[in-house]
């Protein structure tokens, strides 16, 4: 039975390889029927993560609009430098996209010395998947109870409190520090290896102030095991209606977001690119829309002009911010 | 009694004909990737994510778990059979199981794997049942300098995990926590020992090593040796644990049952200690410690059963305070609040049918898997007698398999070659394997546990003796450092030893 069905698949392909050549399958007329094949999606992240569960979502929804399999990749490794990097050296064909993001696309570009792509130039980028941000929280028994106690506790007591983030060069990471830049103030940092043995240290009560995305510590604010204090977005999040964003606190610089967008090599064709951002919009603000929101996150599908426009200024952003905080990876 | 009746809504509830089907399609799959090298449950739990979206809550998280607790009775069957673990929980079974299995004893060992796991899986169950919320209260006692004392605690005991030369095993001790050095440090980014290599910076992964280590070196020097390659055609002596083989195991099930539930609940890497911690114990409270390595069946059902109620019993602090202890942990959180249920204490009050479901579900997915494994030792035994020309190039297709699908990259491909001639040489200089791969998980560990405490406490050593947990397990390092490095005393603490457990 096997030998059967593997010598029919085996019969069935190399008569459509036959059939393609006598047809004269050239590459023109795969760019008109595109997509003509399975698409690879690199997802720069091994499988587990809120990254690799955004590529999922928006690969499965591509899968049914395109009309062909879009397989996820996964390709991690240096904060999504390698995966990154393999996306930026292969064709511009349209069967190659790219998770982009926050630290791939943005963050990197700043902390890393040797980078070997440009995360502006190498690159098409098609546009935004999601963004989210995230939250300053504290241990209920932390003598602040509002952003202002915080500020005017850590101008008091320079250095002596520490916080809590998912990890060195990790978004929430440069947020703190961009805040604490903006206000001034001495902090230091206990970096974890992901946000939920930070988490977990918070709710021990080992330090007292935590960084991480806002939906990850919903079910604990709730439960009054934390105390959030105020979220990083430019407006207030879905989640925490009565949470003020640090830009209603008096410094409206600091705003900062967790995204991902879908990019490919740099040189797609244009058509490519058109259908590929509408569908993606249609996808983010149709059927993966609820799921999105349920993280608290905001669906994107700007335009690709706006996107890249908004890549170049988060590349710009970040590596000040890196510079003034001396962050460096490698 | 409202715990009969908690159980008797979980019974209901996993009970079901469509839950009881996703349970046993839960630890089918496990076992599946338990048993193929590379592929583990987080990888298998993210891709099939997508899929439990259009399920009830209930059967998505009864099916995800089996996946998880189904794979740890996989991993365990390689390992066995041809000293191939694929988790870090199955490392030192491979120690004692392969030794059996070149005996003709695989399906004993397998047996005894299965067994193990299913009473520490029953018990751990019931802890979960009984004390869940007390129990992750306790976890979150554990800051940074108890988790680093715990990890020195557990690297100490390791040392009595070799067979030959201390010397040597303190040797590859270091050798493993030097590579666990190896990658991008936490507290700066700086990358350390990559040699330039992008690859490198997050670390060589665990599997690598231990594919390369263990499975290749293992092959090479079967393929050298002549007499090797017929050791597997030894006559396979019966597929049940003997009466004598029962009075052997009972007393380390037990043992490995205790520690694993303890080690479990603690979400830093207390699981992953489990089985390498039951394995010293067993060779520590053995009264002929060295028979261990030679294919000692307690080697086998200590670390088996520790290893299964680690894997139970870290769901409490999923469970009951919505922290993950591990990737897999993580997603159940995800494909929970995919589901509209917010993690946390609120689950067992608001979500009863959710929470006992699971519980309940737990058991009788165990139970499936001792009906599942059974059977299959008698195939798995016939397996292995295939001539080895044709055995190792399949292990070899498997593990090139498994260790490119991780992150779809030839290069670890060549450095699991790399390990493998590393681990050829070892051999031949009698440096034994699995004292470094402890280094290697553990080094990094403790590394980030210090340098965390010591950030916390603001370069403050004494926080390790000032925190009354951490002080006990630095002095039980004492302890065990006299008893290992004071041969006259030695015996004398190994009857104190003795009585304590």
């Amino acid at each position: 039975m096997i030998l059967n069905s593997h010598n029919r698949r085996k019969f069935f392909s190399i008569s459509a390889t036959l059939l393609a050549a006598a047809c004269g399958f050239s590459e023109i007329a795969l760019a008109q029927a595109y997509p003509s094949k399975q698409i690879t999606f690199v997802v720069p992240f091994p499988p587990g993560g809120t990254s690799d569960a955004m590529g999922r979502l928006v690969a499965q929804e591509l899968s049914k609009t395109l009309g062909q399999s879009v397989i996820v990749e996964n390709r991690g490794g240096a904060n999504g430098n390698i995966g990154a990097a393999a996306a930026a050296r292969s064709k511009p064909d349209g069967y190659t996209l790219v998770l982009s993001g926050i630290g791939s696309h943005a963050i990197n570009a700043g902390t890393y010395k040797n980078m070997s792509f440009d995360p502006v130039t190498d690159f098409t980028h098609i546009t935004s998947i999601a963004s989210g941000p995230n939250a300053i929280a504290v241990h209920p028994d932390f003598l602040a109870r509002t952003l202002q106690e915080l500020i005017d506790l850590a101008r008091k007591e320079p250095g002596k409190h520490n916080y809590a983030s998912s990890g060195t060069g990790s978004s929430s990471n440069m947020a703190m520090e961009l805040f604490k830049q903006k206000a001034g103030l001495k902090i230091d940092h206990i970096s974890y290896r992901g946000g939920a043995p930070a988490m977990t240290d918070v709710l021990g009560g080992q330090v007292p102030i935590l960084i991480t995305n806002a939906d990850a510590i919903l079910p604990h604010v709730k439960s009054g095991k934390l105390r959030i204090l105020a979220v990083t977005g430019s407006e207030r999040n879905v989640l925490y209606p009565d949470t003020p964003t640090i830009a209603e606190a008096g410094y409206p610089d600091v705003v900062a977001v967790s995204w991902t967008g879908l990019s490919a090599p740099a040189g797609l064709p244009s058509d490519i690119v058109k259908r590929l951002q509408e569908e993606t919009a249609k996808a983010v603000k149709g059927p993966v829309r609820q799921r999105l929101e349920a993280l608290g996150l905001t669906p994107g599908g700007v335009s690709s002009q706006d996107f890249t426009k908004f890549v170049s200024g988060e590349v710009a952003k970040w590596k000040a911010v890196a510079q003034s905080a001396g962050i460096t990876a490698e | 009694m409202e715990i009969l009746g908690n159980l008797g809504l979980g019974l209901v509830t996993a009970g079901s004909l469509s839950n009881l089907l996703y349970c046993f399609l839960g630890v089918f799959l496990g076992t599946a990737i338990g048993v193929l090298p590379g592929l583990g449950p987080t990888a298998t739990i993210a891709m099939l994510l997508p899929v439990t979206f259009g399920l009830p809550s209930e059967s998505a998280l009864i099916m995800l778990a089996g996946i998880y607790y189904g794979a740890q009775y996989g991993g365990s069957t390689t390992a066995i059979l041809v000293n191939l673990p694929g988790e870090s929980s199955s490392v030192v079974t491979a120690l004692d199981g392969y030794q059996m299995a070149r005996q003709g004893k695989a399906g004993r060992a397998l047996a005894t794997a299965a067994i193990g796991s299913f009473f520490a899986g029953t018990v751990s169950t019931i802890l979960v049942a009984l004390f869940a919320p007390p129990l992750a209260e306790l976890a979150l006692r554990f800051g940074p300098a108890e988790y680093f004392s715990l990890m020195v605690l557990g690297l100490v005991a390791s040392i009595v995990l070799a067979n030959g030369s201390l010397l040597h095993a303190i040797a590859m001790i270091v050798l493993g926590l030097l590579l666990g050095m190896v990658g991008s440090d936490v507290n700066s980014g700086t990358a350390r020992y990559t040699l330039g290599l992008p690859e490198l910076e997050d670390g060589i992964g665990f599997v690598i090593v231990a594919m390369g280590a263990f499975a290749l070196g293992e092959i090479i020097s079967n393929l050298e040796d002549e007499s090797g390659r017929s050791v597997m055609l030894e006559k396979v002596t019966g597929l049940m644990p003997t009466r004598e083989d029962w009075a052997r195991i009972w007393a380390p099930i037990l043992r490995g049952t205790a520690l694993g539930s303890l080690l479990g609940i603690l979400p830093g890497g207390g699981a992953m200690l489990a089985s390498f911690a039951a394995y010293s114990l067993e060779k520590k409270v053995s009264r002929t410690p060295e028979a261990f390595g030679k294919g000692a069946i307690e080697g086998v059902a200590g670390p088996e059963s520790a290893n299964n109620a680690g894997a139970q019993t870290s769901f409490i602090p999923m469970l009951t305070l919505g922290i993950p202890s591990n990737p897999v942990m993580a997603l159940m959180i995800g494909a929970m609040v995919i589901q509209g249920i917010q993690p946390g204490p609120s689950v067992m009050s608001e979500q009863p049918k959710l929470f006992w479901g699971i519980i309940v579900s737990m058991w009788l997915g165990n139970l499936m898997l001792l009906v599942l494994n059974l059977p299959l030792i008698g195939l798995w035994v016939r397996m292995i007698r295939v001539p080895y020309h044709y055995l190792f190039p399949a292990i070899l297709v498997f593990c090139t398999i498994g260790v490119f699908s991780l992150n779809n990259t030839t290069f670890d491909v060549y450095l699991m070659g790399l390990f493998g001639l590393l681990g050829y040489v070892f051999r031949k200089l009698d440096c034994e394997p699995a004292p470094m791969l402890l280094g290697f998980i553990l080094g990094p560990m403790m590394e980030e546990y210090l340098r965390r405490a010591l950030l916390i406490s603001k370069g403050d050593l004494t926080i390790f003796i000032a925190r009354p947990i951490s002080a006990v397990m630095l002095v039980l390092v004492l302890l065990l450092l006299l008893t290992v490095l004071a041969p006259t005393v030695r015996r004398k603490r190994e009857e104190a030893f003795q009585e304590v457990g």
